[in-house]
């Protein structure tokens, strides 16, 4: 679920599907919409294939302690997230994990980030509810 | 259009008929003192924020943290789920199920029209996706933070992003009559006590909420309705597309926004994507 969206994602992804590459980035591009990621992936054949990963606006991502320098030429990168409707080598970013495997944060990523925060609200609500 | 059909003649109406029973009753009962005072409008300028921006804002109650542009039935079924028989449910289920119980409320108030477009209806083809500025009803429900400038002949809502900027009148004018259709249609306002009211006309076809799978066709009208809190610190929104082509009864949604004059609005280039590398 991608609520921070500002296009249905069903324009170009198949919203029930999750695909994971990994691949090193050659291009960030942080802009709106829809903020990209262009990495070299190297297949099963030892091929190198070039994708591009769509995640949020960069104002949402800003806003999330992004950088518009957020991700560099060289920088290896794992991205979980859905597959192109199309076939095509393209993937809407559900979760960004960095060379040092910590997760970025962010995007349609702070989703998670997100229902932590209100579950624990809730669990404050039910306690002085009565 | 007849002007006497709009809500703003009907609100002056109003107004008028209730000045002519205090003349009345002054005239009944001379010794009775009227104190007609001048209501001054709600302060409403500055930046105001949903959930999506400011998730960590102390001011929100448990049911804005789930809240959508959800309907009246949405938010009292939500209210259902935050009863203590529903305990075992997750933020994540409630989040879930909210969500789906607003997509089957708006859905059973489509038209035939409206389902008919929908079956051919490509979520490629949305003009956003080419950088194209959003229409009213999309803009006003747009999750961004907006700025709110207030004078006293009009009003400027300045939204980030996709969403467009829009000036709401507030110098008592009428609508015009035979203009054509836009995107962002012609909007005058007024007060009515703490309640700022938007009537918008003349709106163009177009995506009124692509997350919510809604569409306008030409001609539709909006209404919006914005209460400020006694603390100043929330408002309260609630929006009514009126849409007889594709809503067989007016789409009334609701949200609330809390005051954050910490949030900037970002300005950021706007690239188009095709759906190609």
């Amino acid at each position: 679920m991608s609520s921070m969206a500002h296009h249905n994602p069903a324009a170009h992804y198949i919203v029930d599907e999750r695909i994971e590459i990994e691949g090193v980035v050659t291009e960030f591009r942080p802009v709106n919409p829809h903020s990209r990621i262009y990495l070299d992936v190297t297949n099963e054949q030892g091929e190198i294939e070039s994708w591009m990963a769509e995640g949020d606006s960069i104002i949402n991502l800003r806003r999330s302690g992004w950088t518009t320098d957020q991700f560099k030429p060289g920088d290896r990168v794992q991205v979980l997230g859905r597959p192109s409707r199309f076939g095509q080598n393209l993937i809407e970013w559900t979760f960004i994990t960095n060379s040092a495997g910590t997760e970025v944060g962010g995007g349609n990523g702070q989703f998670g980030e997100r229902m932590r925060i209100v579950q624990t609200r809730l669990e404050e609500y039910r306690q002085h509810r009565d | 259009m007849k002007h006497t059909d709009t809500p703003r003649t009907q609100n002056r109406l109003l107004r008028i008929s209730n000045f002519a029973l205090i003349i009345l009753a002054v005239g009944f009962f001379p010794d009775v003192r009227v104190v007609v005072a001048q209501e001054a409008p709600p302060a409403i300028g500055g930046v105001w924020s949903t959930t999506v921006t400011a998730i960590e804002h102390p001011d929100w109650t448990i049911e804005d943290l789930f809240a959508c542009n959800c309907t009246s039935e949405t938010y009292e079924y939500l209210r259902e789920l935050l009863l203590p028989e529903n305990d075992n449910l997750s933020a994540l289920d409630i989040q879930a199920a909210v969500s789906t119980h607003n997509r089957e409320a708006i859905r059973e108030l489509y038209t035939e029209t409206q389902i008919d477009y929908l079956a051919v209806y490509d979520h490629a083809d949305d003009p956003s996706i080419q950088c194209e500025l959003f229409g009213v009803f999309r803009t006003l429900l747009h999750n961004d933070p907006i700025l709110i400038e207030q004078t006293q002949s009009q009003i400027i809502i300045r939204p980030e992003d996709l969403a467009a900027d829009r000036i709401i009148h507030m110098d008592g004018r009428d609508h015009p009559e035979n203009e054509p259709f836009t995107a962002l249609g012609h909007s005058i306002g007024w007060y009515e006590g703490s309640t700022l009211v938007i009537d918008t006309v003349n709106i163009a076809a177009s995506i009124a909420e692509d997350g919510l799978n809604i569409h306008n066709a030409d001609n539709a009208h909006a209404i919006e309705r914005y209460t400020l809190s006694e603390d100043g610190t929330r408002l309260h929104g609630q929006f009514t597309l009126i849409d007889p082509v594709m809503f067989r009864e007016p789409l009334v949604l609701e949200r609330t926004r809390v005051f954050t004059p910490e949030v900037n609005l970002i300005d950021a280039p706007c690239e188009s994507i095709s759906g190609e590398m």
